[in-house]
This record gives C-alpha cells, sequence and structure tokens, in this order.
C-alpha cells in the first residue's frame, strides 16, 4: 500500500548539500504495523515528514495506494493529508481551547462535514478509545494519556490509510506508554495501518517489523 | 488593546465630526439675522487728496445717492437707508428707555429677518408722507407697556417729538443679536430726516444682492458711483467701508472645510494608527498559533482556509470595538446636545451638535476595511507556516 522507490532527499546547507536520504526503499503492507528507528539525525524524522506528507523530496517516487505523491501544491498536499493520513504526535498537539470532542472532529471540518455529523462520529472514536464520558473536557482537564489517546481519536475520525506516530510515548510514564502502545495494537488488530517512529525499544518491538534507518538509508528491515 | 484603539479612532471620528457641525450650525444660524447676501455700505472720513481736495472730509451719504443706486444698478434686489440715532432717550407716561432709533425704507422689513407680532410694519406711503408712524421691537414694548395694555395707536416721546406705534416685532435671529434687533424702534427716514434735522442725510446703505450676482461685483459698482458724487480718489479705502454677508460665508465656509478636514485627518490616523497595531498584534499571535496552524495544516486545512481563520478573527475585533466606538460617539454627541439644551446654555457659536448617518455608515464601512487590511499580512504570513516547523517537537 505505502511504497517509497529509491527515495532521496537533501538540504542545502551554505555551500553544501546535506544529503539527509540517500536511498530509500520500503513496502509497507495494508494492516501492517510498523516502527521505524534509528539515532537522531539518522533521516528518521526526515522520512517522517516525506511519509505525511509534509515535506517534499528530490528524487524517486512515494506512492500511497497508488497515488503517486511528488510535487504537490499547498492544496493538493492538504487534500492528501486529510484524505490518506492520520496523524499522532509527542506532544499531543491538541487545540488548547477546543473540547476533546471538537479536537477529535478537526480533520472532519476541513471535509466540510457539517458539525452535528462530525461530533458524532467524534464521539464514536472517542467511544473506541475509551474516552466516551470525557468529550467535553478541555486537553487541560485530562491528563497525559488521555490526551494521546483524544489525539489517536482525532487520527481515525477521517478513516486514514495509514496513521503515522512520531514518538508517540515520548512524554508519558511507562505505565501510560503500556497503554497507548496496547490501544495501537488493538487498532492494528482491527485493520488500521500503523507507522510509529520511537527511539523506544520497548515500543519497537511491539510492531509486526522493526525498520532501522542509519545514515540515510535503511540498513534493516526485518521482522 | 486593540479593541480600544479602534473604538478610540472611531470614537474621535464620530464625536469630532459632531462637535465640527455643531460649531456650523451655530456659526450658520448667526447668519440668520439677515438674508443671506446682504451688504452694509457707510462712510467716514476720506484719506487722500483728490481732485485740489484735502485729505479728512467726513463723507455722508445722501438721498442722490441712494437713489442713483436704486435705480441705475443691476442686481439690487432690495435698498434701504439706515439713519440711526443710536442710544436716544424715550419716554412713554412716567416709563422710560434707551434704545435705537433707526430710519429705514419700507424695504428693510424684506431684509432683515424680522416676525410681526402686532399690528403692520413701515409701508411706502409712511415714507412718501414722512408720517410720524413706528414700530417697536419686543422688549421695547415690555419695557414700556404692562403686559395686558395696549400698545397699537400709543405715542412714544422721542426728543419731544412724539411718534404713533402702528407695530410690535420679534427677531428671528440668536443671542446679542436679537436683543440688538427687539431693543429698536423702526421709522421712515423720511421722518427722521424731517424730525431731528438730518436734512439729506442718509446714513448707511443695506442691500440684498439678487440671485446670480457677486457681492464683490456690486461692491466695486456701488463704491465706483460713490466716489464720483463724493468726488473720493478711486484708491481710497478709507471713505467708503462694505461688508458682505456672502464675502463672511465664504470665509466660514472655507474655515469649515479646513476644520473637517483636520478631523478626518485626526480620525483617520487615528484609526489608521489602530490597523497598524491590529497587525503587529494579530502577527504576534500568529507566532504563538504557529503550532496550532500547523496542526490545522497537517490535518487538512488548505493556506486558503488559514488566511479565512486570520482575517475572520481581525475583522471580527474590529467591527466589535468599531461599533462599540460608533455607539459611544453618536451616543455621547447626542447627549451633549440635550445637557447643553437643558442647561439653557445658549452659546452662539455652538448649536445641535448631530452625526450624519452617512458618516456614521462610511465610518463603519472605514472599519470593515481597515480589518480587513490589518487582517491581510499577518494571514498572508500564517498561511506560510510550515507544518514541519510547527510541529517540531520543543
Amino acid at each position: 500500500m505505502i511504497s517509497l522507490r529509491n527515495l532521496k532527499k537533501s538540504y542545502i546547507n551554505g555551500a553544501n548539500a546535506v544529503h539527509v536520504l540517500k536511498g530509500i526503499d520500503l513496502e509497507i503492507a495494508k494492516g501492517e504495523m510498523v516502527s521505524i528507528i534509528g539515532p537522531s539525525g539518522s533521516g528518521k524524522s526526515t522520512l517522517l515528514n516525506v511519509l505525511g506528507i509534509l515535506d517534499n523530496y528530490d528524487e524517486g517516487e512515494y506512492y500511497i495506494d497508488d497515488v503517486l505523491i511528488k510535487d504537490l501544491s499547498a492544496n493538493q498536499g492538504a487534500y492528501y493529508r486529510n484524505q490518506f493520513l492520520g496523524f499522532v504526535f509527542q506532544s499531543f498537539n491538541l487545540l488548547p481551547f477546543k473540547n476533546a470532542m471538537e479536537n477529535v472532529a478537526l480533520p472532519l471540518y476541513y471535509r466540510k462535514i457539517k458539525r452535528k455529523e462530525r461530533n458524532e462520529i467524534a464521539k464514536h472514536y472517542l467511544e473506541q478509545v475509551g474516552l466516551a464520558d470525557r468529550w467535553h473536557h478541555l486537553p487541560s482537564e485530562l491528563s497525559g494519556g488521555q490526551n494521546q489517546r483524544v489525539a489517536i481519536a482525532r487520527a481515525m475520525a477521517n478513516k486514514p490509510k495509514l496513521i503515522l506516530a512520531d514518538e508517540p510515548t515520548g512524554a508519558l510514564d511507562s505505565k501510560t506508554s503500556e497503554e497507548i502502545v496496547s490501544l495501537f495494537k488493538k487498532l492494528n488488530q482491527e485493520g488500521i495501518t500503523i507507522v510509529v517512529v520511537t527511539h523506544d525499544m520497548h515500543v519497537a518491538e511491539q510492531a509486526n517489523r522493526i525498520i532501522r534507518i542509519n545514515d540515510g538509508i535503511i540498513d534493516h528491515a526485518g521482522y | 488593546m486593540i479593541a480600544i484603539l479602534v473604538s478610540w479612532g472611531i470614537f474621535m471620528l464620530v464625536f469630532l465630526l459632531g462637535a465640527g457641525k455643531g460649531l456650523q450650525n451655530g456659526v450658520e444660524r448667526q447668519f440668520q439675522g439677515f438674508a443671506k447676501n446682504t451688504m452694509w455700505i457707510w462712510t467716514w472720513k476720506t484719506a487722500m487728496a483728490y481732485n485740489g481736495l484735502p485729505p479728512g472730509r467726513v463723507i455722508n451719504l445722501d438721498l442722490d445717492d441712494y437713489q442713483q443706486i436704486k435705480t441705475k444698478l443691476k442686481g439690487i434686489e432690495e435698498i434701504t437707508p439706515r439713519l440711526g440715532l443710536w442710544g436716544t432717550l424715550v419716554n412713554r407716561k412716567e416709563k422710560n428707555g434707551s434704545y435705537n432709533v433707526l430710519g429705514i425704507d419700507a424695504s428693510y422689513f424684506k431684509i432683515a429677518q424680522l416676525e410681526l407680532l402686532q399690528g403692520r410694519y413701515i409701508n411706502e406711503s409712511d415714507v412718501k408722507e414722512k408720517k410720524k408712524t413706528i414700530v417697536i421691537g419686543k422688549i421695547v414694548a415690555e419695557n414700556l407697556f404692562k403686559p395686558d395694555e395696549e400698545i397699537l395707536g400709543q405715542y412714544l416721546n422721542i426728543k419731544g417729538v412724539y411718534f404713533k406705534i402702528v407695530g410690535v416685532f420679534a427677531s428671528k435671529s440668536f443671542g446679542e443679536e436679537a436683543k440688538d434687533d427687539e431693543e429698536a424702534i423702526f421709522l421712515s427716514y423720511s421722518a427722521v430726516q424731517q424730525s431731528f434735522n438730518f436734512g439729506n442725510r442718509i446714513g448707511n446703505l443695506i442691500v440684498s444682492i439678487a440671485d446670480g450676482y457677486d457681492s464683490e461685483d456690486i461692491k466695486i459698482e456701488i463704491k465706483k458711483v460713490l466716489n464720483a458724487n463724493h468726488r473720493i480718489h478711486p484708491d481710497d479705502d478709507m471713505a467708503i467701508g462694505a461688508w458682505s454677508s456672502q464675502a463672511q460665508f465664504k470665509i466660514f465656509n472655507g474655515l469649515f472645510m479646513g476644520i473637517n478636514g483636520f478631523i478626518i485627518f485626526v480620525a483617520l490616523g487615528t484609526i489608521f494608527a489602530g490597523m497598524i497595531a491590529i497587525s503587529v498584534i494579530m502577527m504576534i499571535t500568529v507566532k504563538e498559533r504557529t503550532r496550532e496552524i500547523g496542526v490545522r495544516k497537517a490535518l487538512g486545512a488548505t493556506p486558503s482556509s488559514i488566511v479565512l481563520l486570520i482575517m475572520q478573527e481581525a475583522l471580527f475585533i474590529n467591527i466589535i470595538s468599531g461599533i462599540f466606538g460608533l455607539i459611544a460617539g453618536v451616543f455621547l454627541i447626542d447627549k451633549l446636545g440635550q445637557v447643553l439644551e437643558t442647561m439653557g446654555f445658549e452659546n452662539e457659536y455652538f448649536y445641535n451638535p448631530e452625526v450624519d448617518l452617512s458618516v456614521a455608515v462610511a465610518a463603519l464601512f472605514a472599519l470593515i476595511l481597515s480589518g480587513l487590511l490589518a487582517g491581510l499580512f499577518p494571514a498572508i504570513n500564517a498561511a506560510k507556516i510550515k507544518p514541519i516547523e510547527a510541529l517540531r517537537a520543543d
């Protein structure tokens, strides 16, 4: 479903070009849960940005469900992000002045779904992450683990093809981390494709497959 | 903070324009005493030698001057002499008072803005037959008569000569001018000449100018006639004096345009400052909301929807605070008018401050426009924010 072919990206830093991704080949099948690990500076974050259609790349190809994602305009990028992807971040990135339900409904707002309908959908997903009774709480009134669950519900709300999680347990204690990882596993068993970027081996090991990236290339893509 | 600035700007605009209008209304009212286009002509001493005559000669207008100007010059609607006995003691039975006794032609009443309360004005036959008839101002009547006393047909003793009252009038002017009018006694100039030994002299001339004629042109024509009649040097500015309400009116009009221009300048400046302040504060807001904007973009917000979001906010702040300022301005102007009235505050130069609907609408429009402009740059900045930068974990 996800297919990267000889993907390259470099940044211009003064007179030098820094090659960050030096030819990535990667296939992720539908329903997989994959973790990406690697030391900082390995190109891990850049890869995630490219996967998330948040950044461009120079060479190669990136397909989601046979749609080529390359050289998109700002509007096309916004459209594909909304249609194909769900994001979960280390620091949750919920809007502080909106309650849990409104936060979950936000991707649906950009799909121009009516308020009443999107609120119902949002409540449905909050139920799935076990926060049905907390829909009216603001992020400041919820714990870190609860906030991350709201973020996961938000990532699922628009039925994405792929959920991208960037260090989803980085800001949580180990017990809460366990809960979040179990939630990901549960969602994965329900058929959702998930990519988790982490440097926590405990988290990485929960995935079907660990992909290790080092110095801009994949040096291990084992199971 | 921004809201206060915009409010203040609009408030200033509305309030200053209203106050300016009040000033204008006040001064315009000053001109109601005489028909709009009136001219006074008086004489004094010559300043220059001419035709062998020495300077310092006293010039007096006479009946010939009056007849010539009346019959020969075009563009004169009404003309009347005004021969004054200023501050004359007037007696009636045991009462007396000091009033201005003025000899005029019947046409005076077409120029002056007076209102007849009883009887009639001085007419043509009074003038022709030099009748000893007078009309008196309201204050004269109040001073010399008891409230229920019959006035018409009674006699007043002016410097030993008895005159019969045929009318009572009030002034249409305001303030000091109304008092001057109502403390006057009018009679025909011919009767004044005869009774008080003025011979041929007629005092001043008051002229009203017909539509389509310029008072400056008429003034020059009149001066020509008088200079010739009295052998005055053409460049002598002291011998003949003239004052025209049109010229004065023009000066005031220019003054008001200046004042209004200044008011608009100040108010627009304030609004402009408000706009910049809004812009800057919106920029800061956008900076603070970088993360939110990044999240929204990650979730599928297009650049245009971000622009819209920021613009809406700027517009909202502007309109709410602007309407507040507008209402406060209109309210205060209205209250000011009321308070001035109830306190019986009669200032000659300030009357009925008001705000035009068109001004209010224009202010509102300026507001909406400024809101859009103030929001534009921050909004474009916000749309340029890259989600990766915004979402980078801190």
